[in-house]
């Protein structure tokens, strides 16, 4: 073995981290050469220090109280644990009231409204469908903290103006018929609903903990992204075969749960 | 190096009431492990008040994951683990700070209140520590000090291996430098 061969292998060494084999040729080099012995000497002896120090240093002051006040209920653990496990929300821990990204909440909100808007009326006009009412007809049960309120078995008719949209969380009409795009959507927009009822039940637990200017930023986004949700339902209502609405509903959706989680996250 | 707990039995058995929501057992256990953790945490990031903090994340941390400690390993493993993750997610979180290049002013930091100021070669070491650049300072901790392998440092990291080996070599170098002044 070289001296330089060696010397990369001083640490591996005198840490006892290297491989019989090459233990032995490193060992063969140190008895050998003075300067990597002393390199060796100079480690170990380092290494006796850094396991010579105390395995506790107790603070200046005491934290518990600290602690203590940011201790959930064991309860309120378990439910979040059963969010986790459902893979919607990887909590993190905070440190301090959230100081969220505004720009990036702002941002985020703002672009699902004008993707949303503009697709919808360029579906829209592109399909250039009947002007008249529409009727709404399946009923829905719509359920969850986001949703809100719960609507069964109601009859709606909505103006087919997309500036006046229909639905806006609860009180929700259902597709239109069985068999369309919108009404095979259905289920997912169950499991939307329910990610999103999960993750704002998380954050209204911990809206105590939030900044007011957060909890402001936050509520003015979602109701942003949720007038693009009432308007892509209020455009499918008129065209419940729309499979781009579908998309973009679905799309507008992802876009609430991923600000959700981005909120819990942070 | 991990060092295990005293009385296993009397841990498991206080691990067991604090996963069931007994605060009062949970701050016991606290009280038992605060000096380690505290210790790991200052020397990772070099600043009292931020170890503080750090202490107290973990802590947290603990709690709301306790539920998940299902006892294949010792609890102040599992809580040693967890505070590494805690400060290295921290670091990750800060990202490079210029201000946080070299170490910290706050030597103090180490001078517990339970403990007469050590003038001896710990302290020059802990001091020492304190003026490695985060990286280096993180890896040397960790192998050096915690005993843990590269191999988990770099998984822990996210590092390559021979990058782990390489700031350890950095770290070394520079600490032998700093106490041979």
């Amino acid at each position: 073995m070289t001296h330089e061969q060696a010397t990369e292998r001083l640490d591996d060494f005198a840490s006892g981290e290297l491989p019989d084999i090459e233990r032995v040729r490193v060992q063969r080099h140190v008895e050998a050469c003075d300067e990597c012995r002393a390199e060796v000497e100079a480690i170990r002896s380092l290494l006796a220090m850094a396991q010579a120090l105390p395995a506790g240093i107790a603070p200046r002051r005491d934290l518990w109280a600290g602690i203590a006040e940011r201790l959930e209920p064991r309860a309120a653990m378990a439910e979040l644990a059963v969010v986790e496990e459902t893979k919607v929300i990887p909590l993190v821990p905070r440190r301090r009231p959230w100081q969220p990204p505004r720009w990036a909440l702002q941002a985020a909100a703002a672009l699902v409204l004008v993707a949303s808007s503009s697709a919808v009326t360029a579906v829209l006009m592109r399909r250039q469908g009947p002007a008249g009412p529409v009727a709404i007809g399946t009923p829905v049960h719509v359920t969850g903290p986001a949703a809100g309120t719960q609507t069964a078995g109601t009859q709606e008719t909505v103006a087919p103006d997309p500036a006046t949209p229909a639905v806006n969380g609860g009180g929700r009409p259902a597709a239109a018929g069985q068999g369309t795009a919108f009404a095979a959507f259905h289920p997912a927009e169950q499991d939307y609903e329910k990610a999103i009822g999960d993750l704002a039940g998380v954050l209204e637990a911990r809206r105590a903990q939030m900044a007011p200017e957060t909890v402001r930023t936050l509520e003015t986004n979602l109701r942003i992204i949720d007038q693009a949700i009432a308007e892509s339902r209020a455009a499918l209502a008129k065209d419940p075969n729309s499979r781009e609405l579908v998309q973009m509903l679905g799309a507008t959706y992802d876009a609430k749960v991923k600000m959700l989680r981005q909120a819990v996250e942070l | 190096m991990l060092v295990e707990d005293a009385a296993p039995a009397a841990t498991d058995a206080i691990v067991r009431r604090a996963q069931q929501g007994d605060v009062a057992a949970f701050e016991q256990l606290y009280r038992q492990h605060l000096d380690r953790v505290y210790a790991l945490c200052l020397r990772i990031c070099g600043d009292g008040t931020k170890a503080e903090e750090l202490a107290q994340d973990v802590f947290v941390r603990a709690w709301q994951k306790l539920a998940s400690f299902e006892g294949k390993s010792a609890f102040s493993t599992w809580l040693h683990r967890l505070a590494v993750n805690v400060c290295l997610g921290d670091r990750r979180a800060e990202g490079i700070r210029i201000g946080r290049v070299f170490g910290t002013d706050d030597l103090e930091a180490y001078e517990s209140p339970g403990r007469p100021p050590d003038p001896g070669q710990a302290m020059d070491l802990e001091r020492a520590i304190a003026t490695l650049p985060p990286g280096a300072r993180t890896v040397f901790v960790l192998h050096d000090v915690e005993g843990y392998k590269h191999e988990e440092i770099a998984e822990m990291h996210g590092l390559a291996v021979g990058t782990c080996k390489a700031q350890l070599h950095r770290a070394r170098r520079l600490l032998r430098e700093a106490l041979d002044r």
